[in-house]
């Protein structure tokens, strides 16, 4: 190796030194993190009704629709009492929804006259039917 | 050859003896300071996730959602229903550091909450700055809370269901 050699070797080493100490990057503050996490549940609107029977005056049946089991409290306010009245064919309790829609049922039996009849004296706006989504 | 093995010899002896002078006739001192900060190291950590808890969509249009940075408590509005009965919250984290020291805040704007296919893009609402400042001073023990709320639009159209999602919030000295 030659003198000149050396010197040109030199000189690039102490040339790359100098650019490494001017563009070495920053040192940053190292972050640390957190994970949070989300949730919710989104349901469909619940609903009731009922199928009424104006020719007759009878009250067939109640609709339910909402959530595959969810929990609903049904209560009825109306005649009670006797067999066969509306408050003992729809259940006053707490029932849980086995599909998204349901139906309660309340068959005429022959014989026995009209089951889900309402009461007498009781003007429409006297039933109520109440179906709580818990 | 050997010509030049007296000339280098001749040159260190010059060179050796030209320090002697130099020193003799131009001597001085000077003090640099020594100087560091030892500071704690930064932590985070996630205390309470946000939790919208159980919505009953619209029955058309479109209703919002919404857990403030403040409460823990859901708001729905045109047409969606909070129902009661669960824990809803808004996410909480703890920083703890080194008192007094600024630290840098990264949370997301967005973040999605997803039910296979089906998606809910929640906008965060996070209830500091770029940066939060831990308590006390240097040399103690400081930290921060950090509370995050967030909302979303609930459209009659969503696919009802358990939708989950999750964030990441990051801190750092500056």
């Amino acid at each position: 190796m030659t003198r000149q050699n050396m010197a040109s070797g030199l000189s690039a080493v102490l040339a790359l030194a100098v650019a490494g100490t001017a563009l070495a990057p920053p040192v940053l503050a190292q972050g640390v993190g957190a994970r949070a996490g989300g949730s919710v549940v989104i349901l469909t609107p619940g609903g009731s009704g009922i199928a009424y029977d104006v020719l007759t005056d009878t009250l067939s049946g109640v609709f339910l629709a909402g959530e595959q089991g969810e929990p609903i409290s049904l209560l009825l306010a109306g005649k009670r009492g006797k067999r066969g009245t509306i408050a003992n064919l729809i259940p006053q309790d707490v029932m849980v929804l086995s599909t998204g829609s349901y139906q309660l049922d309340l068959p005429h039996q022959p014989g026995e006259g009209p089951m889900a009849q309402l009461p007498e004296a009781a003007a429409p706006g006297e039933l109520l039917f109440l179906a709580q989504f818990n | 050859m050997k010509k030049i093995i007296i000339c280098l010899a001749a040159g260190v002896g010059l060179l050796s003896g030209v320090p002697a002078f130099a020193q003799a006739a131009n001597t001085d001192s000077d003090t640099a300071n020594g100087s560091v900060t030892i500071i704690r190291p930064l932590t985070i950590t996630k205390d309470t996730d946000l939790v919208f808890g159980r919505v009953v969509q619209p029955r058309t249009g479109t209703g919002t959602v919404a857990i403030a940075n403040s409460s823990d408590t859901v708001t729905a509005a045109a047409g969606a229903v909070a129902l009661a009965g669960i824990t809803t919250s808004r996410a909480a984290f703890t920083v703890d550091g080194e008192g007094g020291q600024v630290v840098t805040v990264t949370i997301p704007s967005t973040f999605n909450l997803t039910k296979g296919s089906d998606s809910i893009t929640v906008n965060l609402d996070p209830d500091v700055g770029s940066t939060v400042t831990l308590s006390n001073a240097l040399a103690a023990a400081g930290s921060s809370t950090i509370n995050v709320g967030g909302g979303f639009n609930l459209p009659s159209t969503q696919a009802s269901g358990a939708y989950t999602g999750t964030f990441d919030v990051t801190v750092a000295y500056q």
